[in-house]
């Protein structure tokens, strides 16, 4: 099989498989279903990998068919440096969620069909090169996960369900929006048929088409003022996925009512797409509006930091507690891209790969303890440390590598984009003292952060054990084994980090070159 | 220096420090049943390995010619973290080897194998025995990591395990409250000072671009001579190449330097962090002779040490100032402790503010000989205490010692010297004398220089430069001697205690008699290459204010000072030892004399900076965070389920519209048409006449119609 | 001399349909309401074939008959019509033994 079509099929394989699951014949079946359809995907996005040549900036293995003629819409597949990592983070974690999910008896066909179909919108999400599938995988993956919410949560499922759902409606509205309006707007572009920006600018053509779009859509282009717009609507879509602050309440409610699995995913990949789509769509498409207004989306960045931390300070829910830890960690991606510095984005880049790995996993731990438990009050809790020596190692590479440490993979996304903040400096030479402000409040992210995980390690671990938690069944297998892949991955890609960075540096240099001359423009009008 | 030499230190050296993360890793994997029993001596021969590749490699570089070890650096580097945008590409893990690296790797790794050799006695027993071991060797890894980086951001790389790695240790007992708190808060305020950390890094990160990240100006790997030691050495060349000097020192380089330092001030506990010090007490004795006393609190005085070119004149007062400040409260504080280990910790503290004080007064290579002696005879100390604590079955408190001495002799004996050794003891007069004689009259003397050279900035209050240290000087050895008397001196005043009391086993005894000998012989007449490299490893380029006066600092160390400390320290040590042995009697009358008493009730209440610390900052920070917690469930979740609630508020109202509204017109045609129905149905009788008459009376009105309006308008 | 013109026929015609109407109106038997309806229908008749006459005149345009065709079709229909209308009064006095039209008021509205 030629790898176009692998990849075509890596997108639809776990459609069929959940079609399979809702077929099969018990739900023991419909979960070895799932879990032999996300194996066979994460070997999939392997072979993908192996034949993928790290060398070549563009895409690579790109199919592209006509899809609706009248307004030039194609279905348009392919791989880049910028999504070959989040697609095999994808995979790889899909498998862990699967097995995670072995013990949700209730309606196990439905739901391991629903999963395996968010999986193919998530994958959809990250490999679709055109902008009306990629708002169609968007759409797809937002699907499954509200029945997933709303069915398998806790008590206050539906509230928590439809909030997420309409929340992140509300940001496809704003990329609908904007994509009518680059329809309407956009010229010709290189002699083709015109209204060509449904195809999301790829890196491979990025210094093609980012000369033409800029002169339309940049400072002095023709359609500016919707430039602007434009690309105020699409952060926001995806700082609603993100999420940041202000958008971001819709998370503790997903997180603290999702089972376990699915707050897995719903961190360790969902969130992704809002990151992925900003790298992808709003700063390539609209590179001077990112210089113009880098400020105001740093100060997003720089607050999510903050205000997530110092909330999950304050939480005595402890999944709530990690859901604000997504959202404080989560601004280093805002921050890392707002700076428009190559460090900047490859750290916002690792940020979101190392993110997924812990949140994934933080998420995990505390889904192991509420299992046996049934409640996750911090405050209640005490001496699992000796209760469970084991687990609690595997806890404490899991919360350390949230906290950032060196040696884990926390601790580079986050050097990184505080090492881009600073090298900003030289970006806006008249807002030094600006750069400084972000960089040292980001910095101090990090105390906040010790703060709320070494409290929350206190309350939980450390101590006597309680008797009530005595005779909690022991940790199976099947959970040391899911919290020893990600804890080992977590090792792995914080000692490492070349494993991601080689995979996406020929494309991050065609990105951040395509910035650099929105920057340009800024330093034309901002003297 | 052949290359050969070059090429077989730094691989002694790689092993030296990876040795423990192996022997940590497999105490980690091996399950309890394979690795209990033998952890202990399994660490410690793995450990021995690695003093014995960095012994080695000592006696190799000392096999060099001290004029060509002077300004040598051997590196080896390998590419990290990529940084495409920077000239040096990468964030680079490596080696640098230079004098004060091979004096700071032969003294962490011996004191470490002698912690590790006298934890299998003080941890015997344990629960977590393996564990213990385990994260003792993790924590020697990082802090060798730290020693041998090459970068600063390597530096901070394995400042952070050394965090993580105290922080386990701290809360090794961890179903204890104290552990918990303690290692809590000692990580925390350590992050405080990596916060800092960070930022200085950040800003010299962009005011010197990618040259920052390159491990040193000789580029990624080899061997560097010259004047250039390490990267702060070519990161200063680079600030002069930019037509800085020291009466012009850029702004940022203060901030920067100054952000630097604040990591030390975390790790060292130096003033305002230095309260995690005494709470970190509360680890296993062990811990604290070498993580809180001997190498990781001296690892911020390593950074300080390392930054020292870059410091501006600014920065040093800045850093002298926190020195002497820490210097001085935690004197004030050992004097009323009456918990062993406590004194021993704010000693501690003092001792590390001398250090620091030093670096910033310019006395460099006296502080960082101070490092290594104070290394030597406080890691002795602890451990005396520990076999104390051990004897007295875990009463910490002074008030309950006494007569010890008759129970355990070695322990007494290696107190002493340590004791002497802290208090710098000398034949008055000579230059004869023990480790702390030599490192801390020195920075003394540096003081002395320093606070003339500020004359002219800080007037009077500059004397506070070298007045203050040399005060301390006197109460270090009252307060060692008082802690000497309280515990091996005079009547048992806990008979019960005494009884039980007995010596340390050998493993114990044995690591505090090879410290206390090291603490005698630490000095340059014996041991001076530990010096000569120290001296060695001094920049040649210091931006600090009256560096000429220095050398001439350096040349008074013969004279007065020497006549300053030459005999306080008999006095004082005497006065200590008379005043404590009938135990507190007397000082509790002292401590209750008008006006002592407050002060007295000031420093054993640490001045109240945990009590301050605990209502503002964290009291603050969790009250800050509270309220962000509310905002964000009332105010921010609370605009969402507001639209929320409007757009349900909408939709009501919208759906009465539809139903009343809309529907409702459709509704009234339909009824309209219902109604006129039933008006015109009472002409439908059923009889057919009455419609044949209506159809006639119509033709005939119709016709009449059509003829009338043919009549009147036609033709 | 009295002539017979166009005024006599139509006269009669109007006697005749008049009549047929006051049948209508005044009988309650379906037979009697049958009998109006032919009325009506040959004074229709009467009509067609006197202005046809009227119209074309004699002679040679004699030969156009239109209205004699109307009133033949008339004649015809009045025949189906009756065999229809005592059809359903057959069927009418099954129902009711009786051809009373008021009592057909069932689907009165």
């Amino acid at each position: 099989m030629d790898m176009p079509s692998l990849l075509n099929w890596m997108i639809y394989v776990p459609m069929i498989f959940g079609g399979l699951c809702l077929l099969a014949p018990s739900g023991e079946w419909a979960k070895r279903l799932a879990l032999a359809g996300s194996i066979v995907t994460l070997v999939m996005s392997i072979v993908l990998l192996c034949n993928y040549s790290f060398d070549q900036g563009g895409v690579q293995f790109e199919s592209s068919l006509v899809w609706i003629e009248a307004i030039n819409v194609h279905y348009r597949t392919g791989l880049d440096g910028l999504s070959l990592p989040l697609v095999l983070l994808t995979t790889a974690l899909s498998v862990l969620v699967v097995a995670a999910g072995w013990k949700i008896d209730k309606a196990a066909k439905a739901y391991n069909a629903l999963y395996m179909l968010l999986l193919t919108g998530m994958l959809g999400v990250f490999l679709a090169l055109d902008m009306f599938l990629f708002y169609v995988f968007f759409e797809i993956s937002l699907l499954p996960m509200y029945f997933l919410i709303g069915i398998w949560g806790g008590p206050r499922k539906e509230y928590a369900a439809i909030k997420f759902f309409l929340y992140t409606l509300a940001g496809s509205i704003c990329l609908l929006i904007v994509m009518l309006g680059l329809f309407l707007y956009t010229p010709n572009i290189d002699g083709a048929n015109g209204k060509q920006l449904w195809t999301i600018v790829s890196s491979s053509e990025l210094s093609l088409q980012s000369a033409a779009v800029r002169a339309v859509f940049g400072n002095g282009g023709l359609h500016e003022v919707f430039g602007k717009w434009a690309f105020w609507l699409t952060l926001i879509a995806f700082l609603i996925k993100l999420p940041a602050v202000p958008f971001h309440t819709w998370l503790p409610d997903a997180h603290v009512e999702a089972p376990t699995p699915i707050s897995m995913v719903l961190a360790g990949v969902l969130l992704k797409m809002g990151g992925y789509a900003m790298m992808r769509i709003t700063w390539p498409l609209f590179p001077d509006a990112a210089a113009t207004f880098w400020v105001a989306v740093a100060t997003i960045g720089v607050v999510s930091i903050i205000y997530g931390a110092l909330c999950a300070i304050a939480q005595t829910d402890w999944k709530k507690m990690v859901a604000y830890s997504s959202v404080s960690h989560m601004g280093y991606v805002t921050l890392g891209l707002a700076v428009l510095t190559r460090t900047g984005f490859d750290g916002a880049y690792f940020q979101m790969i190392a993110h997924g790995i812990t949140s994934a996993m933080m998420f995990f731990l505390v889904g192991v303890v509420y299992d046996r438990a049934h409640h996750r009050d911090l405050n209640r809790f005490g001496g699992l440390w000796l209760t469970w020596p084991g687990y609690s190692g595997w806890a404490m590479v899991g919360f350390f590598a949230g906290m950032g440490l060196p040696g884990l993979c926390g601790f580079i996304g986050e050097i990184m984009v505080l090492l881009g903040t600073f090298e900003a400096a030289a970006n806006f030479e008249h807002q030094v003292g600006l750069v400084y402000t972000f960089g040292i409040l980001a910095a101090s992210g990090v105390v906040l952060t010790a703060g709320y995980i070494l409290w929350m390690f206190q309350r939980v671990y450390m101590g006597l054990p309680k008797p009530e938690y005595e005779s909690f069944e022991p940790v199976r297998g099947r959970e040391y084994a899911i919290m020893a892949v990600l804890g080992i991955a977590a090792f792995v890609f914080g000692i490492v980090p070349v494993l991601i960075f080689n995979i996406t540096d020929s494309t991050f240099e065609s990105l951040t070159n395509m910035l650099r001359d929105g920057l340009g423009v800024l330093s034309v009008s901002g003297s | 220096m052949a290359p050969q030499q070059a090429e077989l230190i730094l691989t002694l050296l790689g092993m030296a420090t990876l040795l423990p993360l192996a022997s940590a890793f497999i105490m980690i994997i091996l399950t309890r049943r394979v690795m209990f029993k033998a952890a202990g001596w399994f660490a410690t021969a793995v450990m021995a390995g690695s003093f014995v590749c960095a012994l080695v490699s000592l006696v190799t570089w000392l096999g060099v010619p001290e004029a060509d070890r002077r300004g040598l650096s051997l590196l080896k580097s390998i590419p990290w973290i990529p940084i495409p945008s920077t000239e040096a590409g990468h964030l680079y893990l490596g080696i640098l080897v230079d004098n004060l690296t091979i004096a700071m790797m032969a003294m962490v790794t011996l004191i470490s194998l002698l912690v590790h050799l006298y934890s299998i006695g003080y941890m015997n027993g344990d629960k977590r025995y393996n564990r213990f071991f385990a994260y003792l060797s993790l924590f020697t890894f990082s802090m060798l990591g730290i020693v041998i980086s090459n970068s600063i951001m390597q530096m901070f790389v394995f400042w952070e395990l050394v965090g993580l790695t105290s922080y386990l240790l701290i809360g090794f007992w961890f179903e204890k409250r104290g552990p918990q708190l303690a290692c809590k808060k000692a990580f925390v305020m350590n992050r405080i000072g990596d916060a800092g950390f960070l930022i200085g890094f950040g800003i010299l990160f962009y005011q010197l671009g990618g040259k920052l990240l390159l491990p040193a100006a000789g580029g990624a790997s080899g061997m560097v001579e010259g004047q250039v030691v390490t990267m702060f050495d070519a990161i200063k060349t680079l600030i002069e190449q930019d037509g800085h000097s020291i009466t012009n020192p850029p702004l940022w380089l203060t901030a920067a330097g100054i952000g630097l330092f604040f990591g030390a001030i975390g790790k060292s506990a130096q003033f305002p962090l230095h309260t995690w010090l005494p709470d970190a007490m509360e680890g296993p004795t062990p811990v604290s002779s070498i993580v809180h006393s001997a190498t990781m609190v001296a690892a911020g005085v390593y950074l300080t040490g390392r930054i020292y070119p870059i410091l501006t004149p600014a920065a040093h007062v800045f850093v002298a100032v926190i020195g002497l400040i820490t210097l001085v409260i935690a004197a004030c504080m050992a004097l009323v402790m009456t918990d062993i280990k406590r004194v021993l910790a704010y000693s501690t503290l003092s001792q590390l503010g001398y250090m620091i004080l030093g670096l910033g007064a310019g006395a460099y290579a006296f502080a960082l000989f101070h490092l290594v002696t104070h290394a030597f005879f406080k890691c002795c100390l602890f451990q005396c205490s520990g076999s104390v604590i051990n004897a007295a079955h875990h009463e910490q408190d002074m008030r309950q010692y006494g007569g010890l001495g008759k129970k355990l002799p070695v322990t007494m004996a290696c107190y002493l010297v340590c004791t002497l050794a802290i208090a710098g003891a000398s034949i008055p007069w000579t230059e004869f004398g023990i480790s702390g004689f030599y490192s801390k009259d020195g920075i003394i003397a540096g003081t002395v220089s320093y606070g003339h050279a500020l004359h002219d900035t800080f007037g009077a209050a500059a004397n506070l430069f070298w007045l203050a240290p040399t005060v301390v000087a006197y109460i270090t050895v009252f307060y060692m001697a008082r802690s000497f008397a309280l515990t091996f001196l005079g009547k048992p005043r806990n008979q019960k205690l005494f009884d039980h009391a007995h010596e340390a086993p050998w493993t114990m005894c044995v690591p505090q008699i090879v410290l206390a000998a090291m603490a005698i012989l630490t000095a340059p007449f014996l041991m001076g290459f530990w010096q000569s490299l120290i001296v060695a490893s001094e920049p040649q380029v210091a931006w600090i204010q009256g560096a000429d006066h220095l050398a001439h600092g350096h040349a008074m160390h013969t004279t007065h000072v020497y006549l300053l400390n030459g005999l306080a320290w008999i006095i004082m040590l005497a006065a200590g030892i008379i005043l404590y042995i009938p135990g507190m009697k007397f000082s509790s009358k002292i401590a209750a004399i008008p006006g002592i008493n407050l002060l007295y009730t000031w420093a054993y209440n640490k001045f109240y900076f945990d009590a301050l610390y605990d209502t503002f900052v964290v009291g603050l920070g969790k009250l800050i965070s509270m309220i962000a917690a509310v905002f964000d469930k009332y105010i921010v979740d609370g605009i969402v389920n507001l639209v929320g609630l409007l757009g349900k508020a909408a939709a009501f109202l919208i759906g009465a519209f539809d139903i009343h509204l809309i529907d409702g017109s459709v509704n009234a045609a339909a009824a309209a048409a219902h109604s006129s129905g039933g008006l015109l149905r009472a002409t439908h009788a059923g009889r057919v006449r009455g419609y044949v008459l209506i159809f006639f009376a119509s033709a005939v009105l119709v016709v009449l119609a059509v003829v009338t309006t043919v009549m009147v308008f036609g033709a | 001399m009295f002539e017979i013109g166009i005024m006599h026929f139509v006269v009669l015609s109007v006697v005749v349909f008049a009549a047929g109407i006051c049948t209508l109106l005044t009988k309650r038997n379906a037979i009697g309401i049958l009998i109006g309806i032919e009325l009506i229908m040959n004074a229709a008749g009467i009509n067609f074939v006197a202005y046809n006459r009227y119209v074309w005149g004699g002679g040679e345009a004699g030969s156009l008959i239109d209205g004699q065709i109307f009133t033949i079709f008339i004649i015809v229909l009045a025949a189906a019509e009756a065999a229809i209308a005592l059809a359903i009064f057959l069927n009418f006095y099954n129902t009711f033994s009786s051809i009373d039209v008021e009592r057909a008021d069932e689907m009165k509205g």
